[in-house]
């Protein structure tokens, strides 16, 4: 049986005495962090979005089939942050206008717009475009994520009629934090998140070797 | 899981016998279920999930030719349950 703690320790297996640098200030370090990802998507497959020059909150009711740490629940056609923390959001539209129009897309945050969120194209009639947004942000619990798209003039935005697969996936977590990989997909927008480590912030920049390893724990009862 | 944090160094100098685990002197920062416990060293895990552990260790040229060998090491952790890295030629040392 495998029960709580887990310990863990650093531990001279040389042969011989090691002597520590007699000139450095900081002989040793070590740094534990967990990682406790949250994760999710909303998409839709709809085959258009009707636009106008106010801001048109895209529906997202379709849900990624996996998710941790996120609310689909509490706000329609939302990602609501359940906890504090740093997280990495993307977003992305394909489609194209059925007349010529300057089309945007923003991500907003509990309906306020984000700095850094927003995309504006001016497209010709039936002219395609892939809006794609990226970027760290700082979400607090009960706050939530939508989609936006403005059009000048009006316009209908059609979305891809046919999708070349039904999968998408994130990357895990693991050292450090990486870009998010996307498969195949069947739909054509949706934002996705991915939780960070809002610890790390707190702690002093090291600019000496400072690599990293993983360690799972279990605890239960094994054979 | 979530914010559990822990960052210690070691600031007295001296040595380290064979076998015997480092102790750091220092706890930097510490948050959430997890704790260290500075006369033995050892880093208690408290709740099941995956850790990122860092760290290293800057030494003074051993007197052996049998090299460094540090080797971090745990008591109940799934992977990995004994990792190390060697250094003949001495100086720091550190995990991957």
């Amino acid at each position: 049986m495998n029960i709580p703690p887990t310990t863990v320790f650093l531990r001279n297996d040389s042969p011989d005495r090691v002597y520590y640098s007699p000139t450095a200030n900081v002989k040793a370090s070590l740094m534990v962090t967990a990682h406790a990802p949250a994760f999710g998507s909303v998409l839709t497959d709809a085959s258009s979005v009707s636009l106008s020059n106010t801001a048109t909150t895209l529906t997202l009711d379709l849900q990624s089939s996996d998710s941790s740490g996120v609310d689909f629940m509490t706000n329609p056609n939302a990602i609501t942050i359940i906890q504090r923390g740093i997280y990495r959001v993307d977003a992305m539209v394909m489609g194209k206008p059925n007349v010529g129009a300057a089309i945007s897309l923003g991500v907003r945050n509990s309906g306020f717009s984000m700095s850094n969120m927003y995309q504006e194209e001016t497209l010709s009639a039936n002219e395609s475009v892939t809006f794609s947004l990226s970027n760290f942000v700082e979400l607090n619990a009960g706050e939530y994520l939508t989609l936006a798209m403005t059009s000048v003039p009006d316009s209908t935005f059609n979305l891809p009629s046919f999708g070349i697969g039904r999968d998408f996936r994130f990357s895990r977590l693991c050292k450090r934090i990486e870009p998010a990989v996307y498969g195949r997909r069947l739909y054509f927008y949706f934002v996705s998140i991915i939780k960070g480590l809002w610890p790390l912030l707190l702690l002093p920049a090291k600019s000496s070797p400072f690599d990293s390893m993983l360690i799972t724990v279990k605890f239960g009862v094994g054979k | 899981m979530d914010n559990i944090a822990l960052y210690i160094d070691l600031t007295t100098g001296g040595f380290i016998e064979p076998s015997d685990n480092v102790l750091f002197n220092n706890v930097r920062f510490t948050n959430g279920d997890i704790s260290y416990n500075a006369g033995t060293g050892t880093i208690s895990l408290n709740r099941a999930g995956r850790y990122s552990i860092q760290w290293w260790v800057d030494t003074l040229t051993g007197g052996s030719a049998r090299g460094l060998q540090f080797t971090l090491a745990s008591v109940g952790a799934s992977y990995p349950s004994h990792l190390h890295q060697q250094n003949r030629s001495n100086k720091r040392l550190c995990d991957y």
